[in-house]
């Protein structure tokens, strides 16, 4: 059972397609919905884990709220913050209704009372298409469980899960080190259940009958844009890029966070084999036009710029990386950065409350690997032949 | 008194003041920007120190266990 039918054109900070499916649209389609109790057991045996990248087993987070006694908070994570990420953006606007069902069977699933959608502040064509299915729903007389929309910042970080249980907790959206898990003792100490909203999805899909590994949403990035495609694990990546007119010299999988791979190593490797790497559903191809150093200070720069500022180590450390490695794009290296890039990476590295400078470190280190041929054209005063006047690509689709 | 005490630091909360590098520096040295790194192994074997240097830090953000 597919989620969508075609590729889905991101634009302008917006899905660029007609009005979210409706309920009538939505109900023909997935006609079968499992009872609470089953929903579970099929969440447990199709093995549903977080397509928020994280791959934990939902079944497990669901158990631990109901051996918390359950009554807590489902939260539907919509604060896609890593901007070559549209998917869930996708979901919300296209498949309102979808997301709705999903959040509540989890709901039910697992005792829990009240649901909350999490979005950035300002993601307005998300709010509008779930605003519009909730009337519907009304309607219908649908007996959905009480669900609030909150807003939290604009911010990289406040799509972080912590994050989310700080703010709803009436604290900042900023991480923090949690030493029991959320699922157990979440917003203001109630059992919270915070998904993606993929995953919330996927729990719709399982619920009426299809199996959530057959199908995933990725979002790939390319000179032409962005576009949200479900795909198959037996899919190889390069049928997905060069079908949307790219041949790239590089990809980086996983988002900003994520790791750069020279496209001849993975062009030929199935989809189901990345699963992991693509972390949740991420493929930015760099066109051979492009300097994939630049591409990396820039990327570094943003996210040195998205730190929350709490922990010394990723305030000044990725400030630094981004510093050097911008002189290194530009062909302003001085004498010593490299071996800086080296020592700083070290003392920054598992330093953090959240992991957001070792997905920093984890980029820079695969960059330099893997446009190391590209390095020696960038000393003395020059730069390669590629272009370095870039912006980045995307701003994912609010 | 447990041999198996673990002093860690909540990278948030530390401000990177130093008081406890000064308390124990056997246990703690401060990396280039003025934060805390625990070196591993020590604090078990001195779990004294570990404790008077999570109690002279101000914002409260070294933590002894257990």
């Amino acid at each position: 059972m597919r989620i969508f039918d075609t590729a889905v054109p991101i634009g302008a900070n917006r899905v660029a397609m007609d009005v979210g499916e409706s309920l009538a649209e939505h109900r023909a389609r997935r006609p079968v919905m499992l009872e609470p109790s089953q929903v579970l057991d099929r969440v447990r045996d199709t093995d549903l884990r977080g397509y928020g990248g994280a791959f934990f087993p939902a079944a497990r987070k669901w158990q631990s709220a109901i051996n918390a006694g359950g009554g807590g908070i489902v939260v539907a994570n919509g604060a896609e913050s890593e901007p070559a990420s549209a998917k869930d953006a996708a979901l919300l606007q296209l498949r309102p209704h979808l997301v709705l069902d999903g959040l509540n069977a989890t709901a039910r699933a697992t005792g829990s009372v009240e649901g909350v959608l999490w979005l950035h502040r300002g993601a307005a064509h998300s709010r509008v298409a779930i605003e519009r299915a909730i009337v519907e729903r009304r309607a219908a007389g649908v007996p959905d469980i009480p669900l609030r929309i909150v807003e939290g910042p604009a911010s990289y970080l406040s799509g972080e899960s912590s994050a989310i249980v700080r703010a709803l907790s009436g604290g900042p959206a900023l991480p923090i080190t949690r030493t029991v898990p959320a699922a157990v003792r979440g917003v203001d100490g109630r059992p919270t259940l915070v998904h993606n909203i993929e995953t919330i999805a996927q729990v719709s899909l399982a619920a009426s009958g299809s199996d959530p590994a057959a199908s995933r949403l990725v979002t790939v990035t390319t000179s032409a844009g962005q576009t949200v495609v479900e795909t198959t694990p037996e899919q190889t990546l390069a049928s997905l890029v060069i079908k949307l007119g790219e041949d790239p010299q590089a990809a980086l999988l996983g988002g900003y966070g994520g790791t750069w791979h020279r496209w001849d190593d993975v062009s030929g490797q199935r989809l189901g084999e990345l699963e992991q790497v693509m972390s949740a559903g991420i493929i930015m191809a760099l066109p051979r036009s492009t300097c994939g150093l630049a591409v990396t200070a820039q990327i570094l720069q943003y996210l040195a710029a998205a730190s929350a500022r709490q922990c010394g180590p990723c305030l000044f450390g990725l400030d630094e990386l981004a510093d050097v490695m911008t002189r290194v794009a530009d062909g302003r290296a001085r004498r010593g950065d490299a071996p800086r890039l080296a020592k700083i990476s070290a003392s920054v590295s598992g330093r953090g409350a959240c992991h957001h400078p070792d997905g920093a470190l984890r980029m820079l280190g695969s960059a330099l690997q893997v446009f190391a041929a590209d390095l020696p054209a960038h000393r003395r005063r020059s730069t390669c032949a590629r272009r370095h006047d870039i912006s980045l690509q995307g701003r994912g689709a609010a | 008194m447990s041999s198996k005490a673990i002093l860690s630091v909540n990278s948030a909360t530390c401000d990177g003041v130093g008081m406890c590098a000064l308390v124990a520096p056997a246990l703690i040295t401060l990396d280039e920007w003025g934060f805390p790194v625990i070196n591993s192994g020590e604090a078990s074997a001195s779990v004294k120190k570990a404790r008077a240097a999570a109690r002279a830090c101000p914002h409260r953000a070294l933590r002894v266990e257990p």
